[in-house]
């Protein structure tokens, strides 16, 4: 081990000299190695925020355990289950609370540019605060007036007017889902992909705006535990109690990780998206292949030299792979500013998070030493061409 | 790893003493190109000894198989037929790793140099210390600085190759040849691009060196302006050894 440390500490840097002896053609490949990378951080971007914004309603809700209907397999989608399943709960040991919830996705109108968006709407009891959104909370007693909403201000789209009138004091009214009701307040949760951005109103006034439904059928119940009782516990007793026919328990954790698995699995999102992150790499190993060949070729002499001299087969290999990782190297730090750049770009145009994890520069730095990797494992194969019995 | 060292390999181990002076041997070396009908007899049954501090010339007209011998006795290419014998060791059937053995163990000097581009004259001439291993690197600057300053770059260290002359860029060469005190030194048509005077001068400087070094060397040459440095002039043609004059 010490030797060989011994041997790369005495070793020339000649990976680094041949690049930058040409800084022309150097310059060129660290900006098709950014260029990949940059397409790889975006669509990953991409990816992520369908992934994040299926969840960013849900993370708004208050509760230790989450019953939907059985059949329901996303918050959007469809599904409900029995009211009384709440009154049921409540004879569980542990339960403090249950908060039944009606959720639609209904269209309205902007009355004032006539552009049409699609919502998120929630109906909830106004005695009850249901959200972890405190500004929605403290308002919630506004709701108390039939046909009255909250409105939200990160709503995608060209709603300026609306917010500008009501935070201005001026009631707004509005037709939403055929019926006109008027704006009383203002809350910030922002658009996913599938809504341009949440309302919230009160269970009575939902019900009217959705006649289809019946109070007796609710999208989903928020259960509060009483201290000093475990979630996991009492989700156990729920659902050994509740038939599980029409109900399911699931924690509050458990249930942002199906709505999240939903994404995940049952959509073709994943598959678009790596498809986009291939087609990056893909890019990115055709350019540092090209680089690197050609930096072999014009070598070829020098390198048959050296096999002259006694260096092995494995130093020149050395040589190539050292190229390649400096071309990952230089070229990954310039595309991650880039792309926090973008992501803010993006977010500021779609009202959507796109938000860089911590992990994602990481798994690209290493595609990214994969992808330079392998260009440079095949530009190697040229080496065999350095035939020191040529050189004389 | 880059250095494969073979430890069996022990350069002065040849027991009688004719063998210990003989850095180069050459028995009834035949070598062929080519394959099946095309098959080319280029080399027949060639003898040839180097001794250790001699230089040898080697004429004749192209194609009579001179860069042939030199590859063969470079340990560049494989011993068809006969045997080559470098400082007592077998290079017929040599594995790999010794013949890469072999080959740090001698200086080579191209017709067109072959310094590496990207390396300064001195990282060129460190190349030969490099590849014997790191313990061979101790003091690298000042051999190197030394060799250079011996062959006359005294001020030209930190040169790439494409600043210096022809005759510069030979003489780098013949420092990155000798720099590891090789046991032969097998040159190329070396001189053939220099100037009367420069082909001289390289020529007397690598014989003086060799010389103090005990190094051997072995030179292919067309230039008749040099010969009168040779110790001995073997003439080639058409794959035999037509004299050997002392």
């Amino acid at each position: 081990m010490q030797e060989l440390v011994s041997v790369f500490m005495s070793r020339t840097p000649l990976g680094w000299l041949q690049l930058m002896h040409r800084p022309g053609r150097m310059f060129v490949a660290v900006m098709g190695v950014a260029f990949a990378n940059l397409l790889v951080f975006m669509q990953l971007g991409f990816m992520g925020m369908v992934y994040d914004t299926t969840i960013i309603t849900h993370l708004n809700l208050k509760g230790d355990i989450v019953l939907t209907g059985s059949i329901t397999r996303q918050l959007a989608g469809v599904g409900t289950m029995p009211r009384r399943r709440l009154i049921q709960a409540l004879e569980v040991e542990g339960v403090e609370e249950a908060a039944a919830l009606y959720y639609a996705n209904v269209d309205w109108i902007n009355p004032y540019s006539k552009q049409k968006g699609t919502f998120g709407v929630f109906g909830v009891d106004p005695d009850r605060p249901v959200f972890t959104n405190d500004e929605i909370n403290r308002q919630l007693w506004k709701l108390k007036i039939p046909d009255t909403i909250l409105f939200d201000r990160r709503a995608r789209g060209e709603w300026k007017d609306i917010v500008r009138r009501v935070s201005g004091g001026e009631s707004v009214t509005a037709e939403i889902a055929g019926r006109r009701a008027s704006v009383e307040g203002l809350f910030s949760i922002g658009a996913a992909i599938n809504s341009a951005g949440i309302l919230v109103t009160s269970d009575t006034t939902w019900l009217r705006m959705n006649a289809q439904r019946s109070a007796g059928t609710v999208s989903l119940a928020l259960v509060t535990v009483k201290p000093g009782y475990d979630p996991e516990e009492v989700a156990k007793r729920l659902s050994a109690w509740l038939p599980a026919s029409d109900t399911r328990v699931l924690t509050y954790p458990a249930f942002i990780e199906k709505e999240k698995s939903f994404m995940k699995s049952d959509n073709t999102v994943a598959y678009i998206f790596s498809f986009g992150v291939i087609m990056g790499l893909a890019i990115g190993a055709a350019i540092v292949y090209q680089v690197l060949s050609s930096d072999v070729a014009d070598h070829l002499k020098e390198y048959a030299t050296f096999k002259a001299m006694g260096f092995t087969q494995g130093f020149l290999l050395a040589i190539v792979f050292e190229e390649a990782l400096i071309l990952a190297v230089l070229g990954f730090c310039p595309s991650l500013i880039l792309s926090l750049g973008l992501y803010r770009v993006v977010q500021l145009a779609t009202a959507l998070p796109m938000l860089m994890p911590l992990d994602r520069p990481v798994t690209v730095f290493a595609l990214t030493v994969g992808m330079c990797s392998l260009s440079g494992a095949i530009a190697t194969r040229r080496l065999a061409s350095a035939d020191p019995a040529d050189v004389f | 790893m880059f250095f494969e060292r073979s430890s069996s390999l022990e350069l002065n181990a040849a027991p009688d003493h004719e063998r210990r002076r003989l850095v180069l041997a050459l028995r009834k070396v035949s070598h062929w190109y080519g394959d099946g009908e095309s098959r080319k007899q280029v080399l027949f049954d060639m003898d040839l000894d180097v001794a250790s501090g001699e230089i040898v010339m080697l004429m004749g007209p192209s194609g009579c198989g001179k860069t042939t011998l030199l590859t063969l006795a470079g340990a560049l290419r494989s011993v068809q037929q006969g045997s080559v014998s470098f400082c007592g060791r077998e290079m017929a059937g040599a594995s790999t790793p010794v013949q890469l053995e072999t080959r740090r163990q001698i200086g080579f000097i191209f017709q067109a140099h072959n310094l590496h581009n990207s390396l300064t004259a001195i990282q060129n001439v460190r190349a030969s210390l490099e590849v014997h291993g790191p313990s061979e690197l101790k003091n690298w600057r000042a051999r190197c600085e030394e060799t250079l300053a011996r062959v006359g770059l005294a001020d030209k260290f930190d040169s790439y190759p494409e600043k210096l002359s022809g005759g510069q860029k030979l003489r780098v060469a013949v420092a990155r040849a000798l720099v590891a005190q090789p046991r032969l030194v097998l040159a190329d048509e070396a001189t053939a691009a220099l100037d009367r005077r420069s082909g001289r001068d390289v020529t007397e400087l690598l014989r003086k060196l060799a010389r103090e070094q005990g190094s051997a060397v072995l030179m292919v040459t067309h230039d008749n302006r040099i010969l009168d440095i040779a110790d001995r002039i073997v003439e080639m043609e058409d794959g035999r050894i037509l004299s050997s004059l002392p």
